[in-house]
C-alpha cells in the first residue's frame, strides 16, 4: 500500500512539472499585432571612403554607391555633408550617434592602391539599431575601375538588405539619335546601368532600332537601315566590334530577340506578306514561322523558360499582348486593360510582365503580375516607351521625354523613385538591359 | 516474481493513463489560451507618442487596375474583331485611401515617452481616445469592461486578501474543463510561485499591447515592395526596465527587406517604457517574452 503511494507520487511528479511548463508557455504566448507604419525608402548612410591617392576622391566612390542605392527605390542615402563623423572601419562607428541621424544602415570603408596601381576597397555594412556588423568584404580592381568597385559594393549591400541580387554592375545599350534635318545620325551606345561610361558601338546616318543583348552579354543584335534604307538585322560582338548581317528578307526585318539559351533569335518579318513572328536557329539559320494571321504580330520576346514568346498583336482590333507556346502553338491573350499594350517583356523571375500601356492616349509604363493579372502603372509622364527589365527583375528602364528630348529613366517595379539617366546630347531611345556579369 | 510483474504492469498502466489524462488536459488548456491570446491593438490614439508624419508617400501614388478576373480564352480568329472589352476603360480614380494620421491630430511630436501613469493602476494619459477604456481603479465598480478578449471576462480585481486572489486565480484557471491532475498541477505551480499575485487582466494586456504596437508603428518603415498580405512574426524579449534583450524572426515573410524592416522597428525603440509601468507580475507573465506580428494592413496593395 505504501508502495502504491510512492508510485502515485512518482507518477504525479511529471504532471506537476508539465503543469509548470505549460503555464510558462502560456505566458510567452502573447502576440501583438502591428498593422500600421511608414512607407519610405530605408535610410542608409554611405560614408566617404578613406583614400589618400590622387585622381578621384573617396567621396566619389561613396557617391556612386549612394546613387546606385537611391535609384533602386529601396534606399534613401544620407547626404555625406551632413554626417557628423567619418568612420572608415566598423570599430570606429559610434552607434549611438548614427542612431540619432536616423540611418538604419551604414556603409564604411577605405580604398588602397597596390604596388601595380590596383585599387582595393575594404568595406563594411553595419546595422545601426542592431549595433552590429552585417558583413566586412573586400574587392580589388584595376586603377581605372573605380566605378566597377563602387557598383560591386552597391550590389553587395543591396543583396544583403533585400535578398535580391544587385544589378548595379550590369550594362545597358540604347539608341541615341542626334543632328538636325539632313544631318541625322544614329548611334548604338553601350553604358553602365547608371548611364555612365557611355561609348558608341556603331553609328549610321540611317536609323538604328531595337537593340537586344545575347544572354552571355557578349553580343548585341539590332536593326539597321544602313543598306539602302532597307531594314536588316545585325549582330555585333562587343569586345571586337565585329558585325554580321543576319537577315536580308524582303519587307520588314525587325525586333530581334535572343532566346534565353542564346541559340535562337525571334524576330518579326513580313516576307510572306504579313507581319509575323519567326524564330531563327542561329547555328543553322533555319527559320520557323510562329504566327500566321492576317493581323500584325510583332515585338517578340521570350518567356524566361524559352518555351513561349510574348508578342504584340492587333488581332483583337487594338494592339494587345499575347503569348504563343512554341510547342503547341496555342495563343493566349495576356492584357485586357487599356486601348494599347505593346513592347511586352517578362522579368527574368517570370513574375512580371512589363509593357508600354496606353490609356486614353497617354503612354505609361506598366507591370502586370503574371499570377493575379493585376496591372500597376509605374510611370505617369505620358510618353513612356519601350521598358526594359533589369536582370534581377527589380528595376525597369524606359524611354521618356523631358523638355522635348528623349531621355532614359529608371523606376523600381514597386513604383519607387523615378530617376533620369544623364544625357549629354540627342535623343535616347530603346534601352536594352544586359545580363548579370558571371560571378 | 508473479506479484512483482503484475505490480509493474499495473504501474505502467497507471502511468500511461495518467499521462494521457494530463496530455488531454494540457492540450485543452493550451487551446483555450492560445486562441484568445492574440491581441489586436485597439484604436487607442496616444497623442504624445506620435511623430508627425512626413507627408504622403509619393511612391504609393501608383494607380492600380484590377485585371479582369477571367481572361477570355484566346480564339484564333482570322479577321480582326472588335475589342472584346468595352473601350474607354474608365480609370478608376483611386482616392488614396490614406487614413494616415494628419499632423494636426498629433499636437506634440515630442520624444516618444509615454506619460507617467498613475501608480495604483496603469492608466496611460491618453488624450484623443477612440474607444475609452474604463480606468482600472483599485476598488472597481462592476463596470462593463470592453474586453479585447472574447472569452469570459473576469471582474476587475479588488485589492482583496491574498487568499481571495488565489481563489480567483484558481477559478480563472479552472474555468476550462480540466482533469483533477492537471488542475492539481496548475495549482501546484501557482503555489510554487507567486505568479498569481498580479492577476492577468485582459483589459490591461490589451491596453499595453496597443501601446506597444503604437510605439513600434512609429519606427516601422516598410520597404517599397511590402504588400498588405505579407507578414512576419518576431519573438522579442524585454527586460523589466523596458530595454530589448533580443529580437528574432520566428516566421519569415519570405522577403528579406520586409523582415529586416520589422526587426529594425523593434530595435529602433530605445525603451519599451510601457513595461516599466505595469505590475511586475503582468510583465513576467505576458510582456517579458512575446511575439509581434507585422502585417501592413494599411497598404493599398
Amino acid at each position: 500500500m505504501k508502495c502504491w503511494k510512492t508510485r502515485a507520487l512518482k507518477l504525479l511528479l511529471p504532471a506537476v512539472l508539465y503543469g509548470c511548463f505549460s503555464v510558462a508557455v502560456q505566458a510567452a504566448n502573447l502576440t501583438i499585432e502591428v498593422n500600421k507604419g511608414k512607407n519610405s525608402p530605408t535610410p542608409i548612410a554611405v560614408v566617404p571612403f578613406a583614400w589618400k591617392g590622387a585622381g578621384f576622391s573617396g567621396e566619389q566612390l561613396a557617391d556612386i554607391v549612394s546613387s546606385d542605392l537611391y535609384r533602386s527605390g529601396q534606399f534613401m542615402p544620407q547626404d555625406a555633408k551632413k554626417m557628423l563623423s567619418s568612420p572608415h572601419m566598423g570599430s570606429e562607428v559610434v552607434y549611438r550617434d548614427w542612431r540619432m541621424s536616423g540611418a538604419q544602415y551604414l556603409v564604411v570603408g577605405s580604398l588602397q592602391s597596390g604596388a601595380n596601381g590596383d585599387l582595393t576597397a575594404d568595406f563594411t555594412l553595419l546595422n545601426i539599431n542592431g549595433e552590429k556588423v552585417m558583413f566586412s568584404k573586400s574587392v580589388t580592381g584595376g586603377a581605372n575601375d573605380l566605378r566597377d568597385i563602387a557598383h560591386y559594393i552597391s550590389d553587395e549591400v543591396y543583396e544583403a538588405l533585400t535578398g535580391f541580387r544587385g544589378a548595379f554592375s550590369t550594362r545597358i545599350v540604347y539608341v541615341r539619335a542626334e543632328g538636325g534635318i539632313g544631318r541625322e545620325m544614329s548611334h548604338l551606345v553601350l553604358a553602365d546601368q547608371d548611364g555612365a561610361r557611355d561609348r558608341v558601338l556603331f553609328s549610321s546616318k540611317q536609323p538604328i532600332l531595337s537593340p537586344d543583348w545575347s544572354p552571355d552579354g557578349k553580343e548585341v543584335v539590332y536593326v539597321s537601315f544602313e543598306n539602302n534604307r532597307h531594314p536588316a538585322i545585325f549582330r555585333q560582338v562587343l569586345a571586337t566590334g565585329q558585325r554580321e548581317q543576319l537577315t536580308n528578307f524582303k519587307g520588314l526585318n525587325s525586333a530581334p530577340s535572343y532566346s534565353p539559351d542564346g541559340r535562337r533569335l525571334a524576330m518579326c518579318l513580313s516576307k510572306d506578306g504579313n507581319q509575323d513572328i519567326y524564330v531563327m536557329d542561329l547555328a543553322t539559320r533555319q527559320l520557323e514561322r510562329i504566327t500566321k494571321t492576317l493581323s500584325i504580330n510583332t515585338e517578340p520576346s521570350w518567356t524566361p523558360d524559352g518555351r513561349a514568346i510574348i508578342f504584340t498583336s492587333d488581332r483583337g482590333g487594338k494592339p494587345q499582348l499575347y503569348k504563343v507556346s512554341l510547342a503547341g502553338g496555342q495563343v493566349e491573350r495576356l492584357t485586357f486593360e487599356g486601348d494599347f499594350n505593346a513592347h511586352g517583356r517578362m522579368s527574368r523571375d517570370g513574375k512580371l510582365l512589363v509593357f508600354a500601356h496606353r490609356v486614353k492616349g497617354v503612354f505609361h509604363t506598366a507591370v502586370q503580375d503574371v499570377k493575379t493579372g493585376r496591372i500597376t502603372v509605374l510611370t505617369q509622364a505620358g510618353r513612356d516607351e519601350s521598358p526594359a527589365v533589369a536582370p534581377n527583375s527589380r528595376l525597369l528602364m524606359y524611354a521618356t521625354e523631358d523638355g522635348g528630348r528623349g531621355v532614359l529613366a529608371s523606376v523600381s517595379v514597386d513604383g519607387g523613385v523615378q530617376v533620369r539617366l544623364p544625357s549629354s546630347q540627342g535623343n535616347m531611345r530603346e534601352p536594352a538591359w544586359g545580363p548579370f556579369k558571371p560571378r | 516474481m508473479d506479484e512483482r510483474e503484475g505490480d509493474s504492469y499495473k504501474s505502467i498502466g497507471w502511468s500511461i493513463a495518467l499521462h494521457v489524462v494530463i496530455a488531454v488536459a494540457l492540450s485543452v488548456s493550451w487551446y483555450w489560451h492560445s486562441e484568445s491570446d492574440t491581441i489586436k491593438p485597439t484604436a487607442v490614439t496616444m497623442a504624445t507618442l506620435m511623430v508627425a508624419p512626413k507627408g504622403e508617400d509619393l511612391r504609393r501614388k501608383t494607380q492600380t487596375q484590377e485585371a479582369k478576373p477571367k481572361p477570355k480564352p484566346p480564339k484564333p480568329e482570322p479577321k480582326p474583331e472588335p475589342e472584346p472589352k468595352p473601350e474607354p476603360v474608365p480609370e478608376p480614380p483611386k482616392p488614396e485611401p490614406k487614413p494616415v494620421v494628419k499632423p494636426i491630430d498629433k499636437p506634440s511630436p515630442v520624444v516618444a515617452k509615454p506619460p507617467e501613469p498613475p501608480k495604483p493602476a496603469p492608466k496611460p494619459v491618453v488624450k484623443p481616445v477612440d474607444k475609452p477604456k474604463p480606468p482600472k481603479v483599485v476598488p472597481p465598480k462592476a463596470a462593463p469592461q470592453k474586453s479585447v478578449d472574447k472569452k469570459k471576462q473576469e471582474p476587475p480585481m479588488p485589492d482583496a486578501k491574498k487568499s481571495d486572489k488565489k481563489q480567483e486565480a484558481k477559478s480563472l484557471v479552472t474555468k476550462k474543463p480540466i482533469s483533477k491532475e492537471g488542475q492539481a498541477a496548475i495549482e501546484a505551480a501557482l503555489e510554487a510561485d507567486d505568479i498569481h499575485e498580479g492577476e492577468v487582466n485582459n483589459d490591461e494586456v490589451g491596453m499595453y499591447a496597443a501601446l506597444i504596437a503604437q510605439r513600434i508603428e512609429q519606427y516601422w518603415n516598410r520597404p517599397p515592395n511590402a504588400r498588405k498580405d505579407m507578414s512576419v512574426v518576431l519573438a522579442i524579449e524585454l527586460r523589466a526596465n523596458g530595454k530589448l534583450v533580443s529580437v528574432h524572426t520566428v516566421e519569415s515573410s519570405g522577403d528579406r527587406a520586409f523582415d529586416l524592416a520589422a526587426e529594425d522597428a523593434v530595435r529602433a525603440v530605445e525603451s519599451f517604457e510601457e513595461v516599466t509601468k505595469m505590475k511586475p507580475a503582468l510583465f513576467e507573465r505576458k510582456f517579458k517574452k512575446f511575439n509581434i506580428k507585422f502585417t501592413p494592413g494599411d497598404l493599398v496593395l
